[in-house]
């Protein structure tokens, strides 16, 4: 079927074309279109947070229908619905696998769109409202793992919520506020479950419709560097085939790790087992219990790994501040640079640096040596050769990008950002593989 | 327009058709288990906390007990002299034999191996190693009448 | 000066000793000036004999000492004798002035009864002490050849008192603990080694003619686990079965009474049986014919009638009085061993299958709780056996078998959902490799057709 022979209309579609004006939706479904070229492969990862992101729509919502929020039945009602509900099992193991993978496919789909600059203008506040929603997401996260009130999420969160105490001045606050006061109570619980039903939601709407609007706006954006092969391929039917096979490849992936996480010996699921381990998402282990001791090696789920293990290795004091609080800091910073990227990285885009971006340029620069130079000074201290290591490389990797940028011409793509990215990608590895390892 | 041969469209609409029943199979495959799911189970909701015990408040004498079932488990109403009402698991931590409460004492006794038990539930005499487990009680007032229902939950 | 502090310290204690009357209270804590007793008997000048002066080296380890009395508050004599006088010795050691010495063995009890005995003075340092040792000690075997002469026996210090040297050492009267005292010989964990001093030496007791291997025996026991190990201070010792001052071996139709004091619900039981009577009759000593009486392990269903006995193999239980199978009675022994040992295995396949389902990842928390309620009905079972009569156990282990059944039922569904969805899982990747299949295929087609279309030119594109 070609464009230009349209379809014979149903009285159906002419009915709802009338009310709903639908052709006009068709007409932008027919002429979107994906441009095809060396990089194409990573445009599907967007539609892969999309779509893991509806399955937990999907199965949140089931769980909503049994769940009771409360720390008297939150254990309970989730013990219900995995040993009673007819298909409970499944329900409630996808959404905590998939919430996973969702966190997975995230980072899959930032990283290519940060390594392939896709933020370039006109496209910022594509940008800015992804990291929006990545924190969204974050936060779903977290809040989520809370819900079934057991042990390791009790103490996981009692670990991850004292990390905000850091914070200069407002800090102890923060924790209260998460928390719902001083401690983690059945407060934090419905606290979370407010988030995590309601707030979230209603941001993830406003921010995903903004995003996804943007995107169809302006079309996928294609490297600077990349050739294209071809015209570009229609999105309807052709794109979207594509996408669909992978979807149905990352369902396939979701119901295996369920079925055999649990009596799977740990590296048979690999690699997903060498981020989180399966088997504890699925077991739901013992109901919390406040005034037992926390479990041996309490962490926080994966994805706050690099944070939690970075803040354990920091020293007591550095530089005479308080050590946690520089780091907590660094990592705000970290977060309010990933906001900013397509402002700071002027360049990408072929225009002239101006005085912010070089002054952004240099804020970074110097966040990134300082960090190297902290980490490595506390690496000697506390002796880990590795960590000396890295923060050396880490520091001259900076130093390097610095100098051959300064060497390239204007107009031409820096390298100290992607240099920066794959810092911030090495050091979160490394950071969470310590975690899983100790 | 290309060539196309008389049997593309028998191909096309096979192919077609595949992929409709292919993703008709999915629907079905995600909706009959999600239909299954909405029903609710037998044996009614979640396990949990609290039961209603079957005797008004008013009807326990001061300085009695009274068995009671919690779940499938045995558990018992103390109202002491003061009038105050408390509840315990009735399994004695020693070899679960299940547990008295003895007015002469103003103790909770396990007859098997007589373990003593005080008022906070605490393990006081006797071979018991630990106390009984305490539940928390809500007093509710029934609608239209001045007797109070006893509500036992797990703390 | 140190005459005149110590006179109204004397006259208390004196007066309060002669004439049994109330006396200002001493406190415990701060210990008493040093009388003239200790200031003489710790003086190697003037006392050379170690014997002589050990009594006070010990007196702050004495718990009499520690509530503040000295050596003339049991011993009479003068305190406050001005040392360097040179009839010190004789003035304080005045029989006008009460002084009596050392007891003789057999005046111990009357000795120690003097303020044991007295609730009032007793009554100043705990007022809820007992005062009936005395009384009781002479209903004791104890005391009964003390008064008619026999010095080898029990007497307080015996018990009481310490023993430096060990075992085998006489006791000394100095240095006496508080029964809580952990280092007292008459602790509770202690209790059965002191007993055993006398009671476990053969040669000591061979006039006696009573066992000497009860110590021996109470080693292998239940009891002393639970004491020892399990640190149960109220597991059974000595004295908890034989009294302590009032010591006898209790009485063959007590037995049950005695036990009862804590195993109340089988000693009830018991005595509602017909076996008590035939027991009583025959002069035997009801809970020990079957369960022994110092060496008491736990007791298992092999007590219980149920096979021949072998060759050669101790008799215990049933096997006591019926070591063959003619006797018609027998025929419930079996029975209530087959049903206890039914329910047992019942109980155990039940938890087996529960384990397997758990180790499966399948979530079992629901059904091994109730399988606690088969156990409950087990234990209830056990209990009931000391009826000696089928159909109440019969009742108890139907009622378990019900609950273990159910258990066992949902373990095996457990498992049965686990390959289900094993199954599901095949199938359903099945499904999606067919559905992956087909997206393929249509995609190649469009694509073919698409590139077909560019091929020919934008225009129809």
């Amino acid at each position: 079927m070609t464009s230009s022979s349209p379809a014979p209309e149903s009285p159906f579609r002419r009915f709802l074309d009338e009310r709903l004006g639908l052709a006009s939706l068709r007409e932008l479904l027919g002429h979107k279109t994906v441009p095809q070229h060396k990089h194409a492969f990573w445009y599907v990862w967007g539609g892969m947070v999309l779509f893991l992101f509806l399955v937990q729509v999907a199965t949140g919502i089931l769980l909503l229908l049994y769940y009771r929020p409360g720390a008297g039945e939150a254990y309970e009602s989730v013990q219900f619905i995995v040993t009673r509900v007819s298909w409970g099992w499944l329900v409630r193991s996808l959404h905590s696998i998939s919430a996973n993978l969702l966190m997975l496919a995230l980072m899959v789909h930032l990283a290519s769109v940060f390594f392939l600059r896709a933020y370039r203008r006109p496209r910022e506040l594509t940008w800015v409202t992804g990291v929006g929603l990545f924190f969204v997401f974050i936060t779903f996260g977290f809040s989520g793992y809370l819900l079934p009130w057991n042990q390791l999420a009790f103490f996981a969160t009692s670990v991850g919520t004292e990390v905000p105490r850091a914070i200069p001045w407002v800090g102890p606050f923060l924790v209260k506020l998460i928390r719902g006061g001083p401690d983690v109570t059945g407060a934090t619980l419905s606290r979370f479950y407010g988030l995590h039903v309601a707030i979230l939601p209603a941001l993830t709407t406003l921010l995903l419709g903004a995003h996804l609007y943007l995107v169809q706006r302006h079309g996928m954006s294609v490297p600077r560097d990349a050739q294209e092969k071809g015209p570009p391929m229609p999105f309807y039917p052709n794109f979207l085939l594509r996408d669909m096979i992978g979807w149905f490849v990352a369902l396939g992936v979701l119901i295996t790790i369920i079925v055999l996480a649990p009596t799977a010996p740990m590296g048979a699921l690999f690699p997903f087992d060498v981020l989180f381990d399966p088997k504890h998402l699925l077991e739901l282990g013992t109901k919390a219990d406040p005034f037992a001791s926390a479990p041996e090696g309490i962490k926080p789920e994966w994805s706050f790994l690099f944070m939690y293990q970075t803040l354990k290795l920091l020293p007591a004091k550095l530089a005479g501040l308080d050590g946690e609080m520089v780091g907590v800091l660094c990592f705000g910073a970290g977060a309010l640079v990933l906001v900013l990227v397509p402002f700071l990285d002027r360049g990408a885009s072929g225009l002239r640096p101006n005085a912010f971006s070089r002054l952004g340029g240099a804020a970074v620069v110097l966040i990134g040596l300082v960090m190297a130079g902290l980490g490595t000074w506390s690496m000697v201290v506390l002796g880990q050769p590795l960590g000396v290591a890295g923060g050396v490389l880490a520091a001259t990797w900076i130093v390097v990008s610095v100098l051959l940028d300064l060497r390239r011409g204007a107009g031409r793509p820096s390298l100290l950002f992607p240099s920066l990215g794959w810092l911030a990608v090495a050091f979160i590895v490394v950071m969470t593989a310590i975690g899983r390892i100790t | 327009m290309g060539a196309t041969t008389p049997s593309e469209p028998n191909r096309r609409e096979f192919v077609d058709a595949l992929v409709a029943g292919a993703l008709g199979l999915t629907a079905i495959a995600a909706i009959v288990p999600a239909a299954a799911y909405l029903v609710p189970p037998e044996g009614g909701e979640a396990q949990t906390a609290s039961t209603v015990l079957p005797f008004a408040a008013e009807e326990l004498a001061a300085n009695s007990g009274r068995i009671f079932k919690f779940g499938n488990k045995p558990g018992l109403v103390v109202k002491t002299a003061g009038g105050e009402i408390r509840a315990y698991s009735a399994q004695c931590t020693h070899l679960s034999c299940i547990v008295q409460y003895a007015p002469a004492e103003r103790r909770i006794l396990c007859n098997c191996h007589a373990g003593w038990y005080d008022l906070t539930g605490k393990n006081v005499a006797g071979p018991p190693p630990r106390p009984l487990e305490s539940f928390v009680v809500n007093l509710r007032r029934r609608p239209g009448s001045p007797e109070h229902d006893i509500v036992v939950s797990r703390a | 000066m140190r005459r005149a502090a110590l006179l109204p310290l004397l006259f208390a204690a004196l007066a309060g000793r002669l004439a049994g009357q109330a006396a200002p209270v001493q406190d415990a804590a701060p210990p008493a000036p040093v009388s003239a007793c200790v200031a003489c008997h710790s003086d190697p000048a003037r006392v050379p004999q170690p014997s002589a002066r050990e009594p006070v080296a010990n007196l702050a380890d004495d718990i009499h000492g520690q509530r503040g009395l000295s050596c003339h508050d049991c011993h009479g004599g003068r305190a406050d004798v001005d040392l360097t006088a040179p009839d010190a010795a004789a003035r304080a050691h005045d029989a006008a002035a009460g002084y009596v010495g050392r007891p003789a063995p057999s005046a111990g009890p009357a000795f120690c009864g003097r303020c044991h005995s007295d609730p009032a003075y007793m009554s100043r340092f705990n007022p809820d002490a007992r005062v009936d040792q005395e009384t009781r000690y002479h209903t004791s075997v104890h005391g009964e050849r003390l008064a008619a002469g026999d010095t080898q026996v029990a007497s307080c210090i015996s018990c009481h008192g310490r023993h430096p040297g060990g075992e085998k050492s006489a006791a000394l009267a100095h240095g006496i603990r508080a029964v809580a005292d952990p280092q007292s010989p008459v602790h509770p964990l202690n209790v059965a080694a002191t007993c055993a001093r006398c009671h476990g030496d053969a040669e000591y007791m061979a006039e006696y003619g009573i066992p000497t291997n009860q110590h021996e025996q109470y080693q292998q026991s239940v009891h002393r686990a639970a004491l020892v190990e399990k640190e149960d201070l109220s597991a059974p010792t000595c004295n908890d079965c034989h009294g302590n001052h009032g010591a006898r071996p209790p009485e063959v139709e007590s037995m049950a009474f005695v036990c009862g004091t804590c195993h109340a619900k089988q000693a009830e039981l018991f005595r509602q049986s017909t076996m008590k009577l035939a027991f009583d009759e025959a002069e035997m000593g009801e809970c020990i014919v079957c369960h022994g009486n110092h060496g008491i392990v736990a007791p298992t269903d092999e007590l219980l009638f149920h096979e021949p006995l072998a060759e050669g193999a101790a008799t215990t239980g049933c096997y006591t009085c019926h070591p063959d199978a003619t006797d018609a009675a027998l025929a419930i022994s079996t029975a209530v061993h087959g049903d206890l040992g039914g329910l047992q295995a019942r109980i155990g396949e039940a938890r087996a299958v529960l384990a397997d389902a758990s180790a499966k990842g399948m979530p079992v928390a629901e059904a091994e709780y109730e399988l606690a309620g088969a156990t409950d009905a087990l234990v209830e079972a056990r209990a009931l056996v000391h009826l000696f009569r089928r159909e109440p156990v019969d009742e108890a282990c139907a009622r378990g078998t019900k609950v273990a059944d159910s258990a066992l039922a949902q373990g095996h569904a457990a498992i049965g959902a686990f390959y289900f969805r094993h199954r599901w899982l095949a199938v359903s990747l099945l499904g999606i490799a067919f559905v992956i299949l087909s997206l393929w295929l249509k995609l190649r087609q469009v694509d073919r057709r698409w590139r077909a279309s560019e091929m020919s030119g934008p225009a129809s594109g």
